[in-house]
């Protein structure tokens, strides 16, 4: 018997031989190349995406309310600004921040306030989080009931885009010692300080608690051209009025104006309503799904069939036969319905899937294994290697298996491409896993969204990138499995 | 051993597979979640005439132990008496409908498919190493590498949404369904089908005649490193001869298996371009029994589905020792 040292250098040789080998095939390097890439996203995606498409919400935002979307929905990609005619599309922009800058100095130097028979001015320490806060203190030491307070705190900002932006949202939290006596409005004005825009409804208050409130545009053209006309200076204003006969304290905390633009992220943003989700990021997030179904249900599979394939040729008789009849009962089945039943039995779930994809994918390479065995086993070494004494185990691992394991990696890389698309076409009716947001799902809720109403171009890095991903990967996996195909079976290496 | 000996053992064994088929469908469709009769019932026993509610479980068979439901189940399948849908009807008059329009979609779909893949991957191998053999690879390689879904999406969205050329539903043009306006003409009615039928066929040929020419490209080759190719381009026979009276003859037995088995696995339609095309197939009919938990009818479609690759796999077995006599049945 050969060293250890002597095995693991001749192990080391077979492999160089086998790589300069498939470094001469271009189309295996190629698929190489692309799967490799496809892990180093999956492996790197955490750190790579800005955005988490699991919580499709700004970092940061009040702990204590519900978190903003990152961008509006069927955002363009950013890279249209650079086509020409693209300057004047708008950007995401937040231009008045609070919620982070709650001292003193910070709050003096963005914010201006002027007030009329009542007293504005920051706060240091009755803010929200404890921090600071705008105070307005109303006193009526007269008891005059007609006297009315005014204070409007204002912070100016610039507006550089031409085009309006596709939404706003503003926030505000509020306290009030006195609801009846206070209203509270929240004004867009230019840069003379004349309102553009107004909010109509009404903000609610509660006597003595904080109370957040959103007010959001809504996707409105003619609101959002209204309000931002043209690029320049404008001020997000709040007014806060005051009447009645008892003192009134209220303290105005976490304002922000957030404007969503045009365009947003690489890929734009999807058009899920409510919380649209980066595109880029929800991609390469994706990328992670598809390799773990195509990996771990190609691997289980593959496993599942050399195993009952060894067990069927090598063993033979009663146990060959319940083995393929049971294989050619899964093979009559039609395959995507009897998935998709088995699915909804058992829950769609992705382990679930991944173990019913292998289940369902292992019958022909069981088949291959089963033939390779049953003319392996009648070849006169294996009959010498009875004759010293080899066991049936023996004989397996050491001269069966090691004949076949040229087709194990074969069929490895083949099945890899049948898997991933099965996934994304279960996802795509719909029974997807709702805790992991895979391609099939993407391009699920992209059909279910009814955005194809739309122009293309409102929706096309929605639709295309999540296809074009999947293809790439089945298709690099094929053309490892043809690469590793003729290098592993010399036969058809004559054919070039 | 003869063909007599070898078709009666066939025949056994395609029983005990059809039976396996049966008792495992029941087994899968028993555990199914939310049996919509059952909870229909269990909703309304006691707001309900009893009587009537005991009517409809006797109607559809669930009134009776599990192992009784499995001997009607069985018998009903096998003696072709599907019974009726939870929704609409009689099963065998729907899928006589279903399987007609199924079959109009894929059977043309499949013929195309199939001629022009044997005939595209007969020129790959041909012309090996050339500039068209890359082209095809490669085209045929990215076309069985995307979801049909999607490339369904992309077809339906050129030509039916951007161009406008041909519709992106219906069986039929609308105008049809006003009462004395069903075509007379045959050849009117072939055009109006055929053009509602275009983009789903293209869909289906896109998506698998890749396949189809790796296929050939792949048995073709195999054959060309053989003695007997070597010895008829010694005879002085063309290249073209060579190709077609000696090399896809015998390169033709792993196609014929999958011919067989896809014109077998059109009987069961397919599920996701019957669902972008809104075409009422067999496939959506799948589709939609699913999500309605029909369980007359997945049974039927399962059954009619395994029967008819059971039969194609026998046909294909048979003519295997027709197109190849070393072949012995055994």
């Amino acid at each position: 018997m050969a060293s250890r040292e002597a095995k693991l250098k001749f192990t080391l040789m077979r492999f160089k031989g086998f790589w300069n080998e498939y470094k001469r095939s271009k189309r295996g390097t190629l698929g190489l190349c692309i799967v490799v890439f496809y892990i180093a996203l999956a492996l790197l995606a955490p750190f790579i995406t800005h955005y988490d498409p699991y919580a499709p919400t700004l970092k940061g935002y009040y702990p204590a309310g519900e978190r903003p979307q990152i961008a509006e929905r069927l955002s363009k990609p950013s890279w249209y600004k650079s086509l020409p005619g693209g300057d004047a599309l708008s950007e995401n922009l937040f231009p008045v921040q609070d919620h982070q800058l709650s001292t003193l100095e910070s709050i003096q130097a963005e914010w201006n306030w002027i007030s009329i028979n009542c007293t504005a001015g920051p706060n240091q320490t009755e803010g929200e989080q404890d921090d600071g806060c705008i105070e307005v203190n109303y006193t009526n030491p007269s008891g005059d009931p007609h006297k009315t307070g005014y204070a409007i705190v204002w912070h100016e900002f610039q507006y550089p885009y031409k085009n309006p932006p596709q939404s706003f949202i503003i926030h505000i939290s509020m306290f009030t010692t006195n609801t009846t006596a206070t209203s509270i409005k929240v004004h867009i004005a230019d840069d003379a300080g004349t309102p553009l825009y107004t909010n109509l409804e009404t903000l609610y208050l509660s006597d003595n608690k904080w109370r957040h409130t959103y007010i959001r545009s809504g996707v409105s053209p003619r609101l959002t051209s209204k309000t931002f006309p043209e690029p320049g200076n404008y001020s997000l204003q709040v007014e806060v009025t005051i009447n009645g006969e008892e003192d009134v304290t209220v303290r105005l905390d976490n304002i922000d104006l957030l404007i969503y633009g045009e365009v947003f992220g690489i890929l734009g943003s999807d058009g899920n309503l409510g919380k649209p989700r980066d595109i880029l990021s929800t991609l390469i997030y994706g990328t992670r799904i598809s390799l773990m179904v195509g990996l771990l249900s190609a691997g289980i599979s593959t496993i599942l069939g050399l195993f009952l394939g060894l067990v069927a040729g090598f063993v033979g008789g009663v146990t060959d036969e319940f083995i393929m009849r049971f294989a050619d009962f899964l093979l009559v089945l039609p395959t995507l319905p009897l998935l998709i039943v088995l699915i909804v039995v058992t829950q769609a779930s992705i382990w679930n899937l991944i173990l019913l994809l292998s289940f369902m994918g292992w019958m022909s390479f069981s088949r291959q294994v089963r033939s390779m065995v049953l003319s392996i086993r009648e070849r006169p070494f294996i009959e010498a290697a009875r004759a010293v004494g080899g066991s049936n185990s023996y004989i397996i691992v050491r001269h069966i298996i090691p004949n076949v394991f040229a087709l194990v990696y074969i069929t490895l890389a083949t099945s890899v491409p049948g898997a991933i698309i099965s996934e994304a076409s279960i996802s795509w009716l719909g029974l997807f896993d709702p805790t992991i947001v895979s391609w099939g799902r993407m391009l699920f809720e992209f059909t279910n969204s009814g955005v194809v109403n739309r122009p293309f171009g409102d929706y096309w890095f929605w639709m295309i990138p999540p296809g074009i991903a999947i293809m790439f990967l089945a298709m690099a996996f094929i053309l490892m499995g043809y690469s590793l195909d003729e290098i592993l079976n010399p036969k058809l290496r004559q054919r070039r | 051993m003869g063909l007599k000996t070898f078709i009666a053992k066939r025949i056994v064994y395609m029983l005990i597979l059809l039976w396996l088929v049966l008792t495992v469908n029941f087994i899968i469709f028993n555990l199914m979640p939310g049996d919509p009769i059952m909870q229909y019932i269990s909703r309304l026993s006691g707001k309900m005439d009893e009587a009537r509610l005991e009517q409809i479980k006797k109607h559809f068979g669930l009134d009776k132990p599990l192992h009784e439901r499995y001997y009607v189940y069985t018998l009903n399948l096998l003696t072709w008496n599907f019974g009726d849908s939870y929704y609409s009807g009689s099963i065998t008059v729907t899928m006589k409908d279903k399987l007609s329009r199924t079959l109009e979609l894929m059977g043309l779909a499949t013929i195309i498919t199939i001629l022009l893949g044997i005939l595209l991957g007969m020129v790959t191998a041909y012309k090996r190493g050339g500039a068209t053999d890359t082209a095809l690879v490669t085209g045929s390689l990215l076309t069985y590498s995307v979801p049909i879904f999607w490339l369904g999406w992309i077809v339906l969205y050129i030509f039916a949404v951007q161009l406008k050329w041909f519709p992106a539903c219906g069986l039929y043009p609308n105008s049809w369904a006003i009462p004395g306006n069903w075509p007379t003409n045959i050849f009117e009615y072939i055009f109006g089908r055929l053009y509602h039928l275009f983009l789903p066929t293209v869909t289906l040929i896109l998506f698998s005649v890749g396949g189809w020419i790796l296929l050939t490209r792949a048995c073709v080759l195999e054959n060309m490193t053989e003695d007997y190719v070597v010895t008829a381009r010694a005879k002085g026979l063309t290249e073209r001869t060579v190709l077609l009276k000696h090399v896809l003859k015998n390169a033709s037995l792993p196609i014929i298996t999958s011919v067989a088995l896809s014109f077998a696995f059109m009987i069961g339609g397919a599920i996701i371009t019957e669902t972008v095309f809104s075409y009422e197939g067999m496939g959506r009919w799948t589709w939609l029994a699913i999500g309605q938990t029909d369980i007359p009818v997945l049974s039927a479609i399962f059954y009619v589905s395994a029967i008819a690759v059971i039969l194609a796999n026998f046909i294909a077995d048979l003519l295997y020792g027709v197109i190849d006599p070393r072949i012995r049945y055994g």
